[in-house]
């Protein structure tokens, strides 16, 4: 093969948190193919239309290839680095002198690899002095991420894509792998025609429910009673795993009063799943010798998310399914390194390795290798980034590879927040909805075109590799946000992102021995010891809490922070489409346009029926915080009372409908469920459907 | 478990039960060519071509899909398993009306077996030549499939959209997408496992053949 | 076979769905041709993908011939039918109706379409004119005058002196009462096994031993598969055990569910022997009346059950695994084994596929006990009688029951006669079109497996097919060669492009480079997945042997 390229460059995709490793093939200097690694641990030789096809976008023309710096009429003119990086110094350094360090906040990429996140957040709490900084796991697994150390320890899945194959059993809920992480999808489905027992739980039948033995709709926010229902059964029938509870956990004495309070019949009334799905759903579950839990955004993006996540563990736990090869709890994290970046500290409560920046040895380590002090109290999470600038408290923000404006919810807020702010940086790849409000945009690199690291979903960092350039004057991340750190007067050193690397394994237990040369081609999981042994399975003999007990949690089941009432009488949730990867900055410059131009609205045909609305119709969909239109498409995949639609297209804007409903634990906004109201648009709704057709 | 001894062109070696004679090769380092083999799916047994020989037995065999058996003598260089394996590949080549690109999986066997594509033994009707480039990213060029089965079983095994099939019978076997509607209109996922797996070249991604036109 | 599409094909079979092919061929009775919408049906009812649906709907002849709206015509181009007419046949029908092989009128009214075959041997040539076959003397112009009747069968005789075995009359289900009122399972099954009771269709192998690997093997269910496939031009075999003694398969298919632990049996049978599952089907019904199949057989705790599913026309379907998966709905390719139907076969269960006219073996090894059985050829190597056939060139055709060791003149000579109007036998074909071709100066050859392997034959299904001093061999090395291109299931190499440079080689009328010849010919032979390609070769070399200055070779 190599007699065609210039190179081939082994490198791990940007996309999803799956992981894949790929070969990426470059002739004068534009990569022209991508093909999957046969030893990739999580792809094993495959991989979807986005890490294979979806390169293009990284020469497409509109690739910022220079600085660009906003005039007074607000248009951007082209500026050389050090005009556009003295600007910056030099409104940071204004905005912290007369407000101090906290009016500035920081937004670090998980896309970004885990070397550039740890370079940001570093910049900001080194360079600035503030630990305002966050990444977007807020807005999709940041509730796993903390029901997971409170119940367990450690942030990340408890196995690897692995256990999916060595399972009898597993449950997915509120996920749809087949779009959202396909290869993962892919192994999953593989493993039902190979015997694998498949409950799909999520108010869609997604394409693995056909491949399933279950599926069960509950009413979007019902969750909660769901997990209740299931840990019920499992303990009213007998199948409660006494000795591991005994020897392994706390906490089930307060949980299981509670659970007397979830019969199949309770269960059925809150969340309209029928009484005799949960009791088979819990023994096929529960009966298996080993099984799984996959999960997604559809448990985490819901105001007590993070309490499903907690119930989810309860339910591993009282059945004795962690720590072992085919028993896994697994998060589908989403984005390519969205572990990493919280792993790496990007993070206002944690430095790397999820260590509290109030715990008073782990902040000294850190102030005595970077030579700053640092505050012991958490900086602002996002939504409280946008509050804080709306109040005029926050008057700078550095974002770095988000485009807020369209992925974050209740955009109106957005939108006013980066409005007040005095100066905004945004270091991305393409302009977007977010750059508008920019005073100063760095042009940054893709995936493709960087070397480091990132972290999967299965808590396995693997290698990125650079396989082209960064076009034009575009620089990589790192050197864009080691050189703006040193200009702020802070010389991190760095000279290489292996650099970085090794400092991250001295400063966190935890990564003790992640080095570049180390990861080679299989990635480490961490944790990872001094002497490079890595770690597939956790918790098979202790779980990372004082004692090594898992903590249960005795969690009631509470309604949704949206639900649909007379005005809106319908629940709209969101979510991916296989063809576009989350704001489609990268997508939709690729042929994958080509192949979903756009999106649409899914209705049931009885909703649809009492609404006038015929398959195909443009409508508006309207909520408590804004309104949209895009056309419909009628399916029985989903319950009526429900619509659903994903939100990779700027023109359609779904997340201006989403509130500020969140997760009451880690701000994790609500975009599962908010009641919407629906109707066509067009005038023919003002006549029967009878005198319509006949027109 | 009880492990099985065989040899292989005189080494001897020591394999699990189960373990094919190509996956035996494979492990101590040797090459049995293969044309409808891929290890990400299950052994097809289509192409005939990894023929080798085994003491004791009547012909030779594929060693894709026979399981090791204890004591078994497998004679990669078998005389003639490399005859049958050279002439069937020279009937492939035979039904292309024009030879496979000198990077492709089929060209490199050809070339492994001194194959001259000018000089075949029985040449006869060939493939009609159609090309499909309806998808953004997958080209089809129906005259160059030579009906090894994995993209069909990529598609299958591996990603499981069930979106291609065999069609035919005969010489005149081909592939399809869908109901012979293009990738486009099928349950096709746009994976690109079949233009990975493919080893002519007859599903491939149109920036490469974009790039063989330079 | 794809493990998934079985798996997929078997989820939807427990819940009551037909397959896809049942569901192409229904639609292609009622309307002569099928559509993208039959298959997107075909793929909604059955659960199989669309794709693959389609792949089923462009391997089977059944659903690639147009149809015409009143009248379908399908001529025999089978062996026993090129032996009487050199196919001159073929050409005045397609004359006659103005119509080309697989063509349709241009009104869509009348098709014609070439069928291999028709199981009318005995009275060639052969048309099926709609479900009627007519065949014999006067057929191309009762045909050309649509006034097609229905060809008579001769009834089955029995050569041995005590009376019939294989068919015997009055002796139904006794077989079956005393295995299930006096032995075990297992008692049943070593009695089969020391009847050594070699596969009848042409393989050979011992139906005992594969019983027992079936019996063995670890699977929920097990299944019994009778193979009625009988493609093989020149043998009707099957076709008279299926239509005219179906109580002999059914307790032969019984028999062997008791034995190897099987509660369901499944038929297929050809769709160019269109009579054969409704007769079939009235037999089941039947035995089900009178307690021998169901729930309780002969009140027994043993249940069993019956199936018949007709196939849609392929040769290759007679391979066991292309069987296999065409009774799921599958296109009809040969797999590679292992895994072989024993331990993994008809919806990813243990399978035992027999042919039609050894499971009719196993009632009387049942009723009368194995010694009885090995003692019916003495003499011979091989246990049991062998039903075969004769085609229209002899003077008494039919079927009928003889002892192995045999020899060829006399089953030729005396039982079927000698050839009508003075013909001489110039050579026989036995055992089907991969048998090899044996000159007519070698009848003494004994009938038995070995002793027609000695002479680059084989014993097959048994059919035996003369040739006179009319027939050219080069005529008919290019008639096998078309047949086996055409019958090519397309998985492997070497039969799938091999078999077509044959009849390339011999089609256009050039003088044939010999060493090129063997060249392919042993390509074939030793590279081919299944016995199709594998066996093609030897009714050639037999060519090459005998009547090499008859094929045209180069100098």
């Amino acid at each position: 093969m190599s007699e065609r390229f210039d190179s081939d460059v082994s490198t791990t995709c940007g996309y999803c948190g799956v992981g894949c490793r790929l070969e990426a093939h470059a002739v004068d200097g534009r990569v022209v193919s991508i093909t999957p690694a046969l030893d990739g641990p999580a792809n094993k030789g495959h991989t979807c239309l986005k890490g294979r096809f979806a390169h293009g976008f990284s020469r497409k023309r509109e690739r910022l290839r220079t600085p660009l710096i906003r005039t007074g009429d607000g248009s951007f003119r082209a500026a050389s680095w050090d005009e556009a990086i003295a600007l910056v110094v030099s409104e940071l350094t204004r905005i912290r002198d007369g407000a101090g360090p906290d009016a500035i906040a920081g937004l670090a990429s998980s896309r970004a690899t885990n070397e550039d996140c740890y370079v940001m957040q570093r910049l900001m709490r080194a360079a600035i002095g503030t630990h305002n900084i966050d990444n977007c796991s807020r807005v999709c697994h940041s509730p796993t991420s903390w029901a997971l150390r409170q119940s367990l320890g450690l942030s990340g899945a408890t196995g690897s894509f692995d256990d999916i194959e060595a399972a009898g059993a597993a449950i997915l809920i509120g996920a749809n792998p087949t779009e959202g992480h396909p290869v993962a999808g892919a192994r999953i489905k593989q493993a039902t025609l190979r015997g694998l027992k498949l409950v799909t739980i999520d108010p869609r039948r997604i394409e693995l429910s056909d491949y399933g033995v279950l599926h069960l709709s509950p009413r979007p926010g019902s969750n909660a009673a769901v997990m209740l229902g299931l840990a019920h059964v499992v303990a009213r029938d007998g199948l409660v795993d006494r000795a591991f509870l005994d020897a392994r956990t706390d906490g089930y004495d307060a949980v299981e009063d509670l659970l007397a309070d979830y019969t199949p019949a309770d269960v059925q009334r809150i969340s309209g799943v029928p009484a005799a799905d949960i009791e088979r759903a819990a023994h096929v579950y529960a009966e298996a010798a080993e099984a799984c839990i996959l999960w997604g955004l559809g448990v985490t993006e819901h105001r007590y998310g993070s309490e499903v996540v907690r119930l989810i563990c309860n339910l591993a736990l009282i059945c004795g399914k962690v720590g072992r090869p085919g028993s896994a709890l697994l998060p589908l994290r989403g984005q390519n390194n969205v572990q990493g970046s919280s792993d790496m500290g990007a993070l206002p409560d944690t430095f790397t390795g999820y260590q509290s920046v109030a715990d008073d040895d782990v902040a000294r380590r850190f102030e005595a290798r970077w030579g700053v002090p640092m505050k012991r109290e958490r900086g602002l999470k996002i939504p409280e980034m946008f509050d804080a600038a709306v109040a005029g408290d926050l008057k700078a923000m550095y974002i770095f590879g988000e485009d807020v404006a369209q992925t974050d919810p209740n955009t109106t807020h957005v939108v006013a927040a980066l409005r007040s702010l005095e100066f905004l940086v945004c270091q991305d790849i393409f302009e977007n909805e977010t750059t508008k409000f920019a005073d100063v945009i760095l042009p940054a690199s893709s995936f493709l075109e960087k070397s480091g690291t990132f972290t999967n979903a299965e808590r396995r960092i693997q290698l990125v590799g650079a396989a082209i350039d960064p076009p034009g004057d575009a620089r990589t991340d790192f050197d864009i946000l080691t050189t703006v750190s040193a200009a702020l007067g802070h010389d991190m050193g760095f000279a290489t992102p292996a650099d970085v690397m090794d400092e991250v394994a001295q400063l966190t237990p935890d990564w003790a021995g992640v080095s570049h040369a180390r990861v080679g081609r299989r990635g480490l999981q961490w944790p990872v010891a001094a002497d490079g042994t890595d770690s597939p399975i956790l918790y098979s003999s202790q779980f990372a809490l004082p004692g090594g007990r898992a903590r249960l949690a005795a969690l009631p089941y509470k309604p949704p922070g949206s639900e649909a009432d007379e005005q809106f009488p319908l629940v709209l949730v969101t979510g991916r489409r296989l063809e576009h990867y989350n704001a489609g900055t990268m997508t939709r410059r690729t042929h994958n346009l080509e192949l979903m131009p756009g999106d649409w609205l899914e209705l049931h045909p009885d909703d649809a029926a009492r609404l006038w609305v015929r398959d195909g119709d443009v409508v508006s969909v309207r909520s408590a915080h804004g309104r949209i239109e895009l056309p419909a498409r009628l399916t029985e995949r989903i319950e009526p009372g429900h619509v659903f639609t994903a939100f990779h297209f700027p023109e359609i804007r779904t997340n201006l409908l989403i509130g500020s409903s969140a997760d009451i634990n880690t701000s994790c906004p609500e975009y599962k469920v908010v009641a919407v109201d629906v109707r066509p648009v067009a005038e023919q709704a003002s006549r029967t459907p009878a005198i319509a057709a006949a027109t | 478990m009880t492990m099985i001894r065989i040899e292989i062109d005189g080494t001897e070696a020591q394999v699990a039960p189960g373990t094919t004679v190509l996956e035996a090769v494979r492990a101590l380092g040797g090459h049995v060519p293969t044309l409808c083999f891929d290890e990400r799916q299950d052994p097809f047994g289509a192409c005939r071509v990894c023929m080798v020989g085994v003491e004791g037995a009547p012909g030779p065999i594929a060693a894709c899909m026979t399981p090791c058996r204890d004591a078994m003598k497998v004679s990669t260089s078998d005389a003639t398993a490399r005859r049958v394996a050279a002439a069937t590949v020279e009937l492939v080549l035979s039904e292309l009306p024009e030879p496979p690109a000198a990077h492709t999986e089929l060209a490199t066997v050809a070339r492994s077996f001194g194959i001259d594509g000018d000089d075949l033994r029985w040449p006869g009707e060939q493939h009609v030549r159609e090309h499909d480039e309806r998808h953004p990213y997958l080209a089809l060029q129906q005259e160059l499939c030579i009906s090894c089965g994995r993209c069909v079983r990529a598609c299958d095994e591996v990603q499981g959209a069930f979106a291609l099939t065999a069609t035919g019978r005969g010489l005149h076997a081909n592939i399809a997408a869908g109901l012979d509607q293009g990738f486009r209109e099928s349950t096709c996922v746009s994976c690109g496992a079949c233009a990975d797996t493919c080893p002519t070249d007859a599903i491939t991604e149109i920036s490469l053949l974009a790039l063989a036109e330079r | 076979m794809s493990r998934n599409l079985v798996e997929i094909v078997r989820r939807h079979h427990e819940v009551g769905a037909p397959t896809a092919l049942a569901v192409l061929k229904e639609a292609v009775q009622q309307r002569g041709e099928i559509t993208d919408g039959d298959r997107r049906r075909a793929a909604a009812r059955s659960g199989l993908p669309e794709a693959a649906v389609h792949g089923v709907s462009t391997f089977y002849d059944d659903l690639l011939q147009p149809r015409g709206r009143s009248r379908h015509v399908r001529v025999c181009t089978g062996t026993a039918c090129f032996a009487a007419t050199a196919d001159e046949h073929v050409a005045q029908i397609s004359a006659g109706l103005g119509l080309e092989l697989g063509e349709r009128s241009a009104d869509g009214e009348v098709s014609l379409a070439e069928t291999v075959c028709l199981g009318f041997c005995h009275a060639s040539p052969a048309v099926r004119d709609g479900d009627v076959v007519d065949a014999g003397p006067g057929v191309v112009a009762r045909v050309l005058a649509a006034a097609t009747q229905p060809a008579a069968e001769p009834a089955p005789r029995s050569l041995l002196a005590d009376g019939p075995e294989l068919l015997a009359r009055g002796r139904d289900w006794e077989g079956l009462a005393r295995a299930v009122a006096q032995l075990t399972p297992a008692a049943l099954l070593e009695e089969v096994k020391s009847a050594t009771v070699r596969g009848r269709g042409g393989a050979g192998f011992p139906a005992g031993s594969k019983w027992e690997f079936a019996r063995d093997a670890p699977g929920e269910r097990k299944f019994i598969v009778a193979n009625g496939d009988e493609g093989d031009p020149g043998s009707y075999i099957d076709k008279v055990l299926m239509e005219a003694h179906p109580n002999l398969l059914i307790e032969g298919m019984a028999l062997a569910g008791y034995a190897v632990g099987a509660d369901h049996g499944f038929v297929l049978t050809r769709s160019e022997y269109p009579r054969s599952k409704p007769l079939l089907e009235a037999a089941v019904a039947q035995a089900h009346r009178e307690g021998m199949l169901g729930a309780r057989v002969l009140g027994s705790d043993f249940a069993f059950d019956i199936t018949i599913v007709e196939g849609a026309g392929s040769y290759v379907v007679g391979e066991e695994t292309a069987l296999l998966a065409c009774l799921q709905g599958l296109r009809g390719t040969v797999s590679a084994r292992p895994p072989f139907p024993a331990q993994r076969g008809l919806h990813g269960m243990p399978t035992v596929v027999n042919n039609v006219e050894t499971l009719c073996n196993i009632p009387v090894v049942a009723r009368a006990g194995a010694a009885y059985y090995n003692e019916l050829s003495p003499g011979a190597k091989t246990s049991g009688t062998k039903l075969v056939c004769f085609n229209e060139r002899f003077a008494r055709p039919g079927v009928y029951e003889v002892r192995f060791g045999t020899t060829l003149r006399e089953l030729c000579e005396e039982v079927a006669g000698g050839l009508v109007d003075g013909h001489a036998i110039k050579a026989l074909q036995i055992g089907g079109p991969l048998g090899g071709i044996l000159p007519g100066w070698k009848l003494d050859t004994p009938l038995d497996f070995d002793a027609l392997a000695a002479e680059g034959c084989m014993l097959g299904h048994g059919g035996i097919v003369a040739f006179d001093e009319r027939t050219d061999m080069r005529a008919l090395a290019t008639h096998l060669l078309r047949f086996g291109a055409a019958e090519s299931c397309g998985k492997c190499f070497p039969c799938r492009i091999g078999l077509r440079r044959g009849y390339e080689m011999f089609a256009g009328g050039a003088a044939v480079d010999r060493v090129k010849l063997e060249a392919l010919l042993e390509t074939l032979e030793l590279g081919s997945l299944c016995a199709h390609g594998g066996g093609m070769p030897a009714p050639i070399r037999s060519l090459l042997a005998h009547f090499p200055e008859e094929l045209g070779l180069a100098a």
